[in-house]
């Protein structure tokens, strides 16, 4: 048997036994169009976060240059 | 050990695709077909599972694997010792079962599992605590998808039911009529226009409603599965909106449980005008007596109230189950059962109705009689006899031939004489029918099937018993 046979063997063997389960149609639905908003919410406030951490370490790298250049400023 | 395939009538539950269960007299046997078999192997070794099994918020397990058939796994667990069911339990201990049902299905998200099935049939009370005890209803998550295909079925049989108590009054005992709970448009229809908008209907009752219309009428695969089907995310964000997705429905499913109500009985024992506090103290000390003589290991309250000897026989080690018909009432024993760590089951019923069997050939789940015949070693029934007598208009022996079959040794009796005021209360102007019963008709009735071995009279004019049962 063809590897992709069995794995859409398995898949719908798998569906089989979550499809038991009346999944709805407005209460999907409506998990569905919430799913979408919770992701953007998530991808928001990972993107402002990162944002932070981005503007965060450039200040750790800019603090940790400062003393490095007037050193060798000093050197000089 | 192996599964008799051919005896159909042998299976209690059959539903599930990945395997079956049957009960026997001291276990309970979960047979795995073949296909799922790893995984169920998986789900049951993986620290997750342990750790619940540690917290008792899953039923324990033994695997047999290498089973002969299409059955090749074998899960053993030990029996609860008295089932219930959802139409049964208070208010709050379907609060205690969802929010049980939302928690394990949290944590296994955050470890790749998630549930498939989320019914409160999942759920038995051991004492008043609720355990998960379908185990096969843990499947690996697809990682990447936001959807938890069994959110719908459990808007359908824990929030709605919930939602329908607290703001159309209608009784969770209807449950029993519905195996997968109420549909949104069973609501909707009996909510007034103004109602429908409410915050805490709009989203569980009238969006769902407004966005199934149209989709209901086709013939064609369902599209909001094809499409839900169809959404897939990173895993850190699908696990993340699994994570609100759930956090959502506890909100919900706290918000649609109704505070701590009062009912007619459940004020019953803080207000006892009838019973000076002579009455009451010799009551409970012969039944605290009884209690330390006898050593019952397991108790059936009938008439339980709000629990006082309930708590008592469990205060004495005993296993109880209290049974009262006002949830109100019964509420407030679970509460302080759990609250005061008692081994107390409560629940709702009618000894005079008792719950019937139900289900695909009325075999899915027992009888209140079928569970409880044979299993106790002591029962109470104090104060409760001229309610069956007078209110159910069932006769004395009767009465006495069901006491027979519940108990395996001792019953105790508080017998009220038709001159109590709560007699009188509930004749409303019968006394032609039972004014004229004595403690002799009751006597002559419970003669038949148990040897009174003590007798207790109270100042009141009510008379405690102690009965042995007979034996054959």
């Amino acid at each position: 048997m063809q590897p992709l046979v069995r794995v859409l063997i398995i898949e719908k063997q798998l569906f089989a036994v979550w499809m038991y389960v009346d999944p709805g149609s407005g209460l999907l639905l409506l998990q569905a169009i919430g799913s979408v908003v919770a992701s953007a919410s998530i991808i928001f406030r990972r993107k402002i976060y990162s944002l932070f951490r981005r503007s965060n370490r450039r200040t750790i790298i800019a603090s940790d240059d400062v003393p490095a250049s007037s050193e060798s400023q000093s050197k000089e | 050990m192996s599964l008799e395939a051919d005896k159909p009538d042998a299976f209690s539950t059959f539903r599930d695709p990945s395997g079956i269960l049957t009960v026997s007299e001291n276990s309970c046997l979960r047979f795995v077909r073949r296909e799922y078999e790893q995984e169920a192997l998986d789900f049951l070794r993986s620290s997750l599972y342990s750790s619940w099994e540690k917290r008792g918020d899953v039923v324990a397990t033994e695997i047999r694997t290498g089973q002969p058939g299409p059955f090749s796994l074998c899960l053993e667990h030990p029996r609860i010792f008295f089932p219930s069911y959802p139409w049964e339990w208070s208010p709050a201990q379907w609060l205690a079962a969802a929010e049980l049902t939302l928690k394990l299905c949290d944590e296994a998200v955050t470890a790749g599992w998630i549930l498939k099935d989320a019914t409160p049939l999942n759920i038995l009370f051991d004492g008043p605590r609720p355990v998960f005890v379908d185990l096969l209803s843990f499947a690996r998550r697809n990682p990447r998808s936001p959807i938890w295909m069994a959110q719908a079925q459990f808007v359908r049989t824990f929030l709605l039911p919930l939602v329908a108590h607290r703001w159309l009054g209608w009784p969770l005992a209807s449950t029993l009529l519905r195996r997968d709970g109420n549909e949104p448009e069973d609501l909707y229809q009996s909510l007034a226009w103004i109602r429908r908008v409410h915050p805490r209907l709009l989203w569980p009752v009238t969006l769902p409603v407004w966005l199934s219309k149209g989709s209901t009428k086709s013939v064609a695969p369902n599209p909001a599965t094809k499409k839900a089907d169809a959404i897939e995310r990173e895993p850190a964000v699908a696990g993340g909106v699994l994570h609100h997705t759930l956090a959502t429905l506890r909100r919900q499913v706290r918000y649609a449980a109704p505070a701590l109500a009062d009912s007619r009985w459940s004020g019953y024992q803080d207000h006892l005008d009838h019973y000076s506090s002579r009455d009451s103290e010799g009551k409970y000390q012969f039944i605290a007596n009884v209690l330390l003589q006898q050593k019952p290991r397991t108790v059936l309250d009938i008439g339980a109230n709000t629990g006082t000897y309930s708590m008592l026989a469990a205060r004495n080690g005993a296993r109880v189950v209290a049974l009262d018909s006002d949830v109100a009432a019964i509420e407030r024993l679970w509460r302080a059962a759990v609250t005061e760590h008692h081994n107390i089951l409560p629940i709702v019923g009618n000894i005079a109705r008792p719950t019937p069997s139900v289900g695909w050939e009325n075999a899915e789940s027992l009888s209140l009689l079928d569970r409880a015949v044979g299993k106790f070693d002591m029962v109470f029934l104090l104060a409760v006899i001229h309610h069956i007598l007078v209110s159910e208009q069932i006769p004395l022996s009767r009465i006495a031939s069901l006491c027979r079959r519940l108990t395996r040794c001792w019953l105790v009796v508080e017998w009220v004489p038709p001159t109590d005021p709560m007699f009188q209360q509930l004749m409303r102007g019968r006394d032609a029918l039972y004014g004229s019963l004595q403690e002799q008709d009751m006597f002559g009735a419970f003669n038949c099937h148990f040897e009174a071995v003590e007798r207790h009279p109270l100042p009141n004019g009510r008379i405690l018993f102690l009965f042995k049962r007979k034996n054959d």
